[in-house]
């Protein structure tokens, strides 16, 4: 994948696992319905935690994007120094 | 995408071994460990290993980076998770300070894996495998002996009370009494065979005299070869991409 790419990738998982992360149960369930609270997924009761836990995954790959994009960077300029 | 089974197993032996070393100092320093607790940490930490091991690397940075970052996510969801255990009755990890703890922790675990990788010491090497078999072992029992309160009905709270340190006590002294025994006949008979032997079979004979349960033996049995087959096959597809 490309470093544009791996940009995007980073910035949008960021957003939505931080929005899931940081912002308090009450702001997300005023802001909308469809934001999976109080829904059965094949039998299973979305709970809040689930939600917490669905944000810290989505940080991960937010992360690990950034990682990656700092790591083509410096391989970039490694070689350009060659 | 290359070599994606073998980062996958790397990420498990890693994640298992941090977890055994978390889930022993826990219960000897009288926290609670439930389920729950461990699927999410096992969750976190194993997803923040594969992710680094799959799409950067495996190396001395990328450790120290999976060191810090993924107790910190840890951390993180433990800070805006609601509580499901009564926190009167329960200690659980949720201080700062165990971050650092389990940046050890973590630490010890992947740099034990990679150094079975990547040391040329055969002594360095042989303890690594120890640590990171050994430990993988007791991750797998502790999550059987979890698994298997909880088919039998016990809800978290009353199984966080009865895991102690002295439930995994007799298959921690018998993964390692195993092992070590493995590895000293393997290098004495000059034999492979004998080896496997003693390192799958002698866990297994301990915890069923120590127990006197059939089923956990059986199922040591079954962890130890486990272990041995990760680590033996990570070790196989890692080191050949590492050399090339």
């Amino acid at each position: 994948m490309s470093k544009k790419r791996w940009i995007i990738l980073g910035i949008v998982t960021g957003v939505v696992g931080a929005f899931y992360e940081f912002v308090s149960r009450k702001t997300i369930k005023s802001l909308s319905e469809f934001l999976l609270f109080d829904v059965d997924i094949l039998g299973h009761r979305v709970r809040h935690n689930d939600l917490i836990l669905v944000g810290t995954i989505l940080l991960i790959i937010s992360f690990v994007s950034f990682y990656k994009v700092y790591r083509l960077i410096t391989n970039n300029s490694a070689q350009i120094s060659k | 995408m290359r070599d994606f089974f073998h980062r996958f197993l790397f990420a498990i032996a890693v994640t298992a071994v941090m977890n055994a070393l978390d889930m022993i100092y826990h219960l000897a320093t009288g926290w609670a460990v439930h389920l729950n607790y461990v699927a999410i940490k096992i969750t976190v930490i194993f997803l923040s290993v594969w992710m680094i091991t799959q799409f950067i690397g495996i190396g001395k940075q990328e450790g120290v980076v999976a060191s810090i970052f993924s107790p910190f996510m840890f951390y993180i969801y433990y800070v805006f998770a609601g509580a499901t255990l009564n926190r009167d009755v329960f200690k659980i990890d949720e201080q700062f300070w165990f971050f650092f703890l389990h940046a050890v922790l973590m630490g010890i675990a992947y740099f034990s894996a990679w150094n079975f990788l990547y040391s040329g010491n055969k002594r360095i090497k042989n303890v690594c495998f120890v640590i990171t078999a050994g430990f993988m072992s007791i991750a797998f029992h502790a999550l059987f002996l979890m698994v298997r309160w909880r088919i039998a009905g016990l809800d978290e709270e009353t199984a966080a009370s009865v895991f102690t340190l002295s439930a995994l006590l007799i298959p921690m002294i018998a993964y390692f009494v195993g092992i070590i025994t493995g590895i000293l006949s393997e290098t004495f008979f000059r034999r492979k065979i004998f080896g496997v032997g003693v390192t799958s079979l002698l866990p297994a004979g301990i915890i069923f005299i120590g127990t006197n349960e059939l089923v956990a033996s059986f199922f040591a049995l079954l962890f130890v070869l486990l272990s041995c087959y990760i680590v033996y096959t990570f070790k196989k597809g890692l080191v050949v991409v590492h050399n090339e």
